[in-house]
C-alpha cells in the first residue's frame, strides 16, 4: 500500500524535482501536483497521506493551507514544507501552523523520497533545526513572558529532549540518554507538537509570518 | 455646601452676615430658655421682702448679689447673719433682735454700690446664688480653660498650617486673654502681692497688642504696624512701670489707658478692615459680621434688655466666644486653603514630572532608534562584505569560467552548491548567531550530512560542552561555518575521506575547541603551506580563525588523515538561559 503524496509547487522545475523524488521511492505514489492554493484546497478532500508544499504560492500562503488542513481534523496527513534556505521564520511559522517538518530544495531528489517516507513513519519527527528553532521560540517566549499567558508550558522533560535533539542525538541516542524507550520520544515529541499549536504566541508568530509573506 | 446656591457680591455678604446674626441669637435664646430660671427675684428684694418674709412658713434664707467679700446681714425679728459672695445663708427668727432698719455691712471692705440683698425661701434663695456663682466664677473658669485649651491647641497645631502665622498669633491672643480673665477676677484674691496690679494690667496690655497684631496678621501682615503695636505695648508697660515705682494710685491711670489703647485698637481694626475689603472681601465681610454681631449684643444690653434682676443674661456675654470661634473658623479656612494649594503645586509638580518622564522617553526613545539605524546599517554593511566575501565571489568565478567554457558540468554544479551552501550559511548564522553553538553545529551537520552521505562519507558529530553552551556572535559564527564548510570540502575533494568527525567540547580558559577531523589520505602540512589547491585552502582556513580571534592547528601526516582545531575564545552566554 503507496502513500499519496500531493505536491503544491508553483515553480515547475522544482514541482518536477520533488515529483522525481516522490516517484523513485517505493512507498510513495504521487497523487496530484497543485501550483496554487486554490488547486490544492480543491485536493484537501482526498485521501492524501503527505502533502509537500511550498509557502509562497501565487494565490496565497501554504500556511494557510496547513491551517486548512490540520483544521479539518480526523485523518491527519503529515505535511513537509518546501524551503531554499530552511531558515528560522519560515520552518518555525509552518511548524507552529502544523507542519511536520521540511525540506530543502536542492537536495538530491532520493533524498527527497527518503525523508518524505521517514516522515510518514515518523522515523525522524524533530529534526535538530526544528529542535533549535523551536527552544529559541521558547526562550524568547520566556524572555518576554507577560503573566498573563496561559500558553501550556512544555515539561522539563520535553525541554531536555529538546536539548538533546537540538545537539544532533538521534532519537535512539536522546532515549538512551533521557533513559526511556524510543517508543515514547515519539510521544514526547506528539506532546511538544501539541503544546506550541494551541499557544497563543505560536498563533502570533504564525499570523505575523503570514501577512509578512502575503505582503511580498 | 452644595445644596445652597452659590451666592456672589452683595447678596453673599448678606448672607453671611445675616447668617451670624441668627446663628448668635439662636444661641442666645437657647441658653437663656435653658438656663433662665422663672420669675424674677424682684419681691424678695430687702428692705421690701421683709413683710413677705415674716409670713414665710419654711426655712428662710438671705443672699446678696455683688458681694466682693463676706458682709454682715442684720434684719429685725432674724438672727444677724454672714452673707458670701454667690452663697445663701439660712435665717433664724429671733423674736429679741430688734429695730427699725435692716443694713448689710461688708467685713472686709466697702461694699459695691451694686450689692443688693434679697431674702426669701431657701430653695428660691440657692438658685439665686447658684446663677450667681455660674455667672461670676464657674463661667470666668469656663472661659479661661477654653481660652488656654484652644490657644494651646492652635499652637500645637502650628505646624499642619505651616507655622500660619495667624494661627500662632492667635494662639498667644487666646492664651492671654485667658490669663486676663484669670488675673481680673481671682488675681487679686490669690496674688495679693504688692506687684500684682503690674502684672495684671501689663497682661492686659499685651493682650491688646495681641488682638491688634492678630489683626495685622488677618489683614495680610505688614511689619511695620506689628512693630507699632509692640512700641505702643512697651510704651504702656514703661507708664504702668513707672506709676508703680512712683507709687501713685493705678486707678487714676488705666481709665485713660483704656480709653487710648481700646480706641487705637478699635481705629485699627477699622482701618484694617477697610483696607482688607479691597484685597480680601471674603474674610472681610465674615470680620464685619462678626462684628455686627458684637455691636448687636451690646445695643441689645443697652436697650432692650430688662434692667437686671438678678437673672439676665447679657448677650454681649456671648459676643467674645462667638468671636473666638469666627477666627477659629477663619484659621480653619485659611488651612484648608494652604492643604488646597499644597495639593495643587503637589499635582502641579506630579504633572511636571510626568511630562519631564515623557520628554526622557521620548528622547532615550529617539537615540535608541538612532542606535538602532546605526547598528541596522552596519548589520547590512557587515552582509554586503559577508555576501561579497563568499556567495559573491563564488558566483562571479562560476560566471566567468562559464562564460568562457572553462568548466565541466559537475564543477558547474559543485560551484553552485558551494554558493547555496554559504547562502544557507549566512541564513543560518544570522538565525543561530548568540544562541547557543552546539544547536548551531547540530544544524551545520545536519545540513551537510545527507549529501556526504550520498557521497559515501559518514559525517558524525559529538557535543561535549554543558548545557547551556556558549555562543558566537554572527560574525563569528559565519566565519566557523565557512571554516568548516572549507575543511569538509578539503577532506572530500582531496583526501578522499571516507568518514568525517566533528567534534566540540570545552578547552582551557574557556576556550571553545571545535575538532574536524577526517579519516583521509593526509597530507604534510609544512610542504602544503604556499603550495597551490590545498595551500589556498589552508590559508583561507586561517584567515577565517584569524576573523573569529581564534587559533587553528592543523595536524596532518600522509595517510593518517587530517584534523582541524579550532580553539574559539568565547564569552559564556549563559544569560538568555538564566
Amino acid at each position: 500500500m503507496k502513500a499519496n503524496v500531493v505536491i503544491v509547487e508553483d515553480d515547475p522545475l522544482v514541482a518536477a524535482h520533488v515529483e522525481r523524488g516522490v516517484a523513485a521511492h517505493d512507498g510513495l505514489s504521487l497523487l496530484a501536483t497543485a501550483g496554487t492554493l486554490a488547486g490544492a484546497r480543491a485536493l484537501i478532500d482526498r485521501n492524501v497521506d503527505l502533502f509537500i508544499l511550498d509557502l509562497g504560492l501565487p494565490d496565497g500562503s501554504g500556511i494557510e493551507l496547513i491551517e486548512e488542513i490540520r483544521a479539518r481534523g480526523g485523518l491527519e496527513p503529515k505535511i513537509l514544507v518546501l524551503s531554499v534556505l530552511g531558515d528560522q521564520d519560515t520552518v518555525l511559522a509552518a511548524v507552529l501552523a502544523g507542519a511536520d517538518g521540511y525540506l530543502l530544495k536542492d537536495i538530491d531528489s532520493l533524498d527527497i523520497g527518503q525523508q518524505a517516507a521517514d516522515a510518514l513513519t515518523g522515523g525522524a519527527p524533530l529534526s535538530p533545526s526544528i529542535a533549535a528553532y523551536v527552544l529559541r521560540h521558547l526562550r524568547r517566549q520566556r524572555d518576554d513572558a507577560k503573566p498573563d499567558d496561559a500558553d501550556p508550558p512544555l515539561s522539563p522533560r520535553e525541554i531536555e529532549l529538546l536539548q538533546l535533539l537540538a545537539r544532533g542525538y538521534s532519537n535512539r541516542q536522546a532515549a538512551a540518554e533521557l533513559e526511556i524507550s524510543p517508543h515514547t520520544i515519539g510521544d514526547h515529541v506528539k506532546s511538544i507538537y501539541r503544546k506550541l499549536r494551541v499557544s497563543n504566541r505560536g498563533e502570533a508568530m504564525v499570523r505575523a509570518f503570514r501577512s509578512g509573506l502575503l505582503r511580498l | 455646601m452644595s445644596l445652597l446656591p452659590r451666592l456672589t457680591g452683595w447678596r453673599r455678604a448678606l448672607a453671611i452676615i445675616l447668617g451670624a446674626q441668627l446663628l448668635f441669637w439662636g444661641a442666645y435664646a437657647l441658653i437663656v430658655a435653658g438656663l433662665q430660671p422663672a420669675g424674677t427675684l424682684e419681691r424678695y428684694r430687702l428692705p421690701a421682702a421683709r413683710v413677705l418674709l415674716a409670713s414665710e412658713q419654711g426655712k428662710s434664707s438671705a443672699f446678696a448679689a455683688g458681694l466682693s467679700g463676706p458682709a454682715l446681714l442684720r434684719i429685725p425679728g432674724w438672727q444677724p447673719v454672714i452673707l458670701y459672695p454667690a452663697r445663701a445663708s439660712l435665717l433664724m427668727r429671733d423674736e429679741a433682735a430688734t429695730g427699725i432698719g435692716w443694713s448689710l455691712a461688708c467685713l472686709e471692705s466697702s461694699c459695691p454700690k451694686a450689692v443688693t440683698a434679697y431674702a426669701g425661701p431657701f430653695d428660691r434663695m440657692n438658685k439665686a446664688a447658684d446663677w450667681e456663682k455660674f455667672q461670676r466664677f464657674d463661667m470666668v473658669w469656663l472661659v479661661v480653660a477654653t481660652e488656654l485649651m484652644m490657644g494651646a491647641a492652635l499652637l500645637v497645631l502650628l505646624p499642619v498650617n505651616r507655622f500660619s502665622r495667624l494661627q500662632g498669633v492667635t494662639g498667644l491672643l487666646l492664651i492671654l486673654v485667658g490669663i486676663d480673665a484669670w488675673l481680673t477676677t481671682f488675681g487679686a484674691e490669690s496674688l495679693p502681692y504688692v506687684w500684682f496690679p503690674l502684672l495684671r494690667y501689663g497682661t492686659e496690655y499685651l493682650m491688646l497688642a495681641m488682638a491688634a497684631l492678630s489683626v495685622n496678621a488677618f489683614v495680610d501682615w505688614r511689619p511695620r504696624e506689628a512693630w507699632a503695636a509692640c512700641g505702643c505695648f512697651i510704651a504702656v508697660f514703661v507708664i504702668l512701670l513707672a506709676t508703680m515705682i512712683a507709687g501713685a494710685n493705678f486707678a487714676t491711670i488705666v481709665p485713660w489707658l483704656d480709653a487710648m489703647t481700646l480706641t487705637l485698637l478699635l481705629g485699627y481694626g477699622v482701618v484694617a478692615l477697610l483696607r482688607m475689603g479691597r484685597t480680601a472681601p471674603g474674610p472681610a465681610i465674615r470680620v464685619l459680621a462678626i462684628l455686627l454681631v458684637a455691636l448687636a449684643s451690646i445695643a441689645f444690653d443697652l436697650f432692650l434688655l430688662p434692667p437686671p434682676t438678678g437673672f439676665a443674661l447679657q448677650a454681649s456675654v456671648l459676643a467674645p466666644p462667638l468671636t473666638m470661634f469666627g477666627i477659629l473658623f477663619e484659621i480653619a479656612l485659611q488651612g484648608h486653603r494652604l492643604n488646597q494649594e499644597a495639593e495643587e503645586a503637589r499635582s502641579d509638580l506630579e504633572r511636571q514630572v510626568l511630562e519631564q518622564d515623557a520628554s526622557l522617553l521620548r528622547s532615550s526613545q529617539l537615540l535608541r532608534h538612532q542606535e538602532r539605524l546605526i547598528a541596522i546599517d552596519a548589520e547590512r554593511q557587515r552582509l554586503l562584505r559577508d555576501m561579497h566575501d563568499g556567495v559573491g565571489g563564488v558566483l562571479t568565478h562560476l560566471l566567468l569560467d562559464v562564460r568562457e567554457n572553462r568548466l565541466t558540468e559537475p564543477e558547474i554544479e559543485q560551484g553552485l552548491q558551494f554558493a547555496v551552501d554559504d547562502l544557507r550559511n549566512m541564513a543560518s548564522a544570522i538565525d543561530a548567531g548568540n544562541e547557543p553553538i552546539d544547536e548551531a553545529l547540530a544544524m551545520f551537520r545536519e545540513r551537510m550530512a545527507g549529501r556526504l552521505a550520498r557521497s559515501g562519507i559518514a559525517m558524525d558529530y559529538r557535543c561535549m560542552l554543558p548545557i547551556p553552551a556558549p555562543s558566537l556572535d554572527v560574525r563569528r559564527l559565519l566565519s566557523l561555518y565557512r571554516l568548516l564548510q572549507e575543511g569538509i570540502a578539503n577532506a572530500v575533494r582531496h583526501a578522499s575521506a571516507t568518514r568525517i568527525d566533528l567534534a566540540v567540547k570545552l578547552g582551557d580558559d574557556g576556550v571553545i575547541l571545535v575538532i574536524l577531523s577526517d579519516d583521509g589520505t593526509g597530507f604534510e602540512p609544512t610542504s602544503a603551506i604556499g603550495a597551490a589547491g590545498e595551500g589556498r585552502g589552508l590559508a583561507n582556513m586561517r584567515r577565517r580563525a584569524d576573523q573569529m580571534g581564534g587559533r587553528i592547528e592543523i595536524e596532518s601526516a600522509p595517510g593518517r588523515g587530517t584534523q582541524l582545531i579550532l580553539a574559539i575564545p568565547t564569552v559564556v552566554a549563559a544569560r538568555r538561559k538564566g
